[in-house]
């Protein structure tokens, strides 16, 4: 199976020169294509750490990471940012949907800025406003969603630019039960179908059910990597 | 669809942007105003200046300026009024003997500019009849009659009728002595015509003087001014040996005043796009600071630093695209208004009057100066819109998503 993500001896040393607090301490793991990965562990154990490293956000202090074969510490601010365009989808806890444009057109935002013609990223959207079961809400803005059908918009929105794989941080925290339900069943349905690669860092049982691999953060280490598909589980210790 | 984006965040805060908006219209149309204003006092100072004292262009003997003698005269230039005329855009050409002289009055004397005008001539030239402000533009005096300032009226306490003598030297170099009457009191807006010039009949003067045909100075008024280089080559052409000069050369304070008051406006200009340039950062940086964890998460989607940068650019430019019509707009209805009744400053009349100004303004300004403030307020705004741009761009991703 090919690799997606490949992280060697992850370090993330926050405010070096004063009072370090290590939030990543030399953490590796690999993440295959097509898999549905939950990072889960207590807050502060750095899961939106390693989530920011990976999606090329935030730089870490020592080790490497590498995205389909591409060393991220190689690419200049500029480079890196056409790469997240084109590789990597985010999903906020936060939706963080643009609240001036409409469904659409936040969809349709990303793969403008991929430079795609009008009537194709408007077919596209409209495309992935079905699958996420927003047909019909194209044209409202995100005020005029409620949390789920905007949270789902993001998803919509993260697979546009048909991305290697989409990070989602904590994409349950501001929903209820039956939209949690909802949008765990619309993204497990397009990772089944699309073989679309999902990691997600998140408290939530039950998205952690829903995880095909669940990844446990403890101060900054890898404490168990359980891969349900595998049934293989190994423990992981600098 | 960044422009999409940028024109709905302009309108995120509508209060905010309302207010800047008003702001850049208040302030433009102020300016318009206070420009046309400025035009039209210019402007009136220079016809007056123009029509009643200097013409657009004067003829002398290269020498004459220097001695102001009668010796200095041009030659055959009685004849020559008459080819000049015939140009074409020369509206009326006159010309005078100009002679400096003691005037007395049985109560007072003072040294006086007297110039012998052709008294039809002269009315088309300086419109000196519409200046009379007691008696008549030289009708109700028989023999010798003579027109005097208000202000050197009073000096002499002379009214009209009253004698008065002028003692000059004649072409000999004798002194002469010749008296005149008061045949009209003019109000001129110059302080110095209206305090050291008295005008006779050419020919009672020239007579004393001992050369009926003696020019010392030929003033042409032209049609359009604008074609004043044009004139002033064809009457160079016609009098190569004299000396002929435009306006601003026969009074550069003149032209001066006129140049700084351009200057004044470019200042006035600068001033205000400088208050506008702060207003605009104000709102913008707002704009930017209450937005950093969307701003953050574009960069995160893949917005680069120059789409971002372009992106806080365009809004603040639709600040200006909207406020700037409007502010044009009321400018205009403004300066047309005014410029066809006239803005009435008779309560200062007086002062005005004394240096030379109407009492009634007239704004005036030109397509030139509406290009000008379009072309400043975008400029403005594309310079105001750095800022926060720049503060936008170098938002880090991940820091500005943790914003709340």
């Amino acid at each position: 199976m090919m690799k997606v993500i490949e992280a060697h001896k992850i370090t993330k040393v926050y405010n070096a020169d004063k009072v370090p607090v290590n939030a990543l301490r030399g953490i590796s793991f690999s993440v295959d294509r097509g898999e549905f990965t939950a990072i889960v562990g207590p807050s502060g154990c750095g899961k939106s750490t390693l989530l920011n490293i990976v999606g090329g956000l935030d730089n870490p202090t020592k080790g490497k990471i590498t995205i389909e074969g591409n060393d991220l510490s190689n690419l200049k601010e500029n480079k890196l940012i056409d790469f997240r365009l084109d590789k990597i989808g985010f999903v906020f806890q936060s939706y963080n949907l643009i609240p001036v444009l409409t469904a659409r057109e936040n969809i349709a935002l990303i793969m403008e800025l991929q430079g795609v013609g009008k009537r194709a990223r408007n077919d596209r959207a409209m495309y992935l406003l079905r699958a996420v079961g927003l047909e019909g809400k194209e044209d409202k803005r995100p005020t005029e969603l409620s949390g789920g059908q905007q949270q789902r918009v993001a998803v919509a929105r993260a697979l546009a630019s048909e991305p290697a794989f989409i990070l989602a941080d904590e994409p349950t925290a501001n929903l209820d039960s039956v939209a949690t339900d909802n949008l765990l069943d619309i993204m497990a349905g397009i990772n089944k179908e699309k073989g679309t690669t999902f990691i997600f860092s998140t408290h939530d049982q039950r998205v952690i059910d829903k995880a095909r691999r669940v990844i446990r953060l403890e101060d900054g280490l890898i404490v168990s990597d359980n891969n349900l598909v595998t049934n293989k589980a190994h423990e992981d210790r600098p | 669809m960044i422009f999409i984006i940028a024109w709905r965040n302009v309108w995120r805060q509508k209060i905010r942007s309302l207010v800047i908006i008003s702001a850049m219209v208040i302030g433009l149309w102020g300016l318009i105003f206070a420009i046309g204003f400025m035009n039209g006092f210019m402007d009136s100072y220079l016809s007056n200046a123009l029509k009643h004292e200097y013409s657009h262009i004067q003829i002398h003997h290269p020498n004459f300026k220097r001695d102001q003698e009668i010796k200095y005269s041009i030659r055959q230039g009685i004849g020559k009024v008459k080819e000049i005329g015939a140009i074409d855009n020369v509206k009326a050409v006159t010309h005078r003997t100009v002679i400096n002289a003691m005037i007395g009055s049985a109560k007072a004397s003072a040294g006086v500019k007297v110039l012998g005008v052709d008294t039809l001539l002269e009315k088309k030239v300086t419109a000196f009849d519409q200046l009379i402000a007691d008696g008549t533009y030289f009708k109700s005096v028989k023999r010798n009659p003579l027109i005097i300032g208000e202000k050197l009226a009073d000096k002499l306490k002379v009214k009209l009728k009253s004698k008065l003598v002028l003692t000059f030297q004649n072409h000999e170099g004798d002194i002469v002595s010749q008296a005149f009457r008061v045949a009209g009191i003019f109000n001129a807006k110059s302080p110095v015509l209206n305090e050291s010039v008295v005008m006779v009949n050419y020919k009672d003067l020239n007579k004393s003087l001992g050369d009926g045909a003696l020019v010392s100075e030929i003033a042409i008024y032209l049609n359009d001014p604008d074609k004043i280089q044009e004139n002033y080559e064809m009457i160079t052409a016609i009098l190569p040996e004299y000396k002929v000069e435009r306006w601003n050369e026969l009074a550069p304070e003149l032209s001066l005043i006129v140049e700084q008051s351009g200057t004044n406006i470019y200042i006035l200009v600068i001033i205000f796009m400088t208050a506008l340039i702060f207003g605009i950062i104000n709102t913008m940086l707002m704009a930017v600071l209450e937005r950093i964890k969307e701003l953050g998460m574009l960069m995160a989607i893949g917005m680069n630093k120059l789409r971002l940068f372009f992106m806080i650019t365009i809004e603040t430019v639709y600040l200006g695209l909207v406020a700037c019509p409007a502010g044009l707009f009321l400018g205009y209805l403004t300066i047309n208004y005014f410029h066809r009744f006239g803005l009435d400053l008779s309560a200062y009349a007086e002062g005005l009057q004394k240096v030379g100004y109407e009492a009634v303004i007239y704004p005036i300004i030109s397509g030139n100066h509406y290009f000008i403030l379009s072309m400043g307020i975008f400029i403005t705004t594309i310079i105001a819109s750095i800022y926060p741009s720049l503060k936008a761009i170098k938002l880090k991703p991940a820091e500005a998503l943790r914003k709340i």
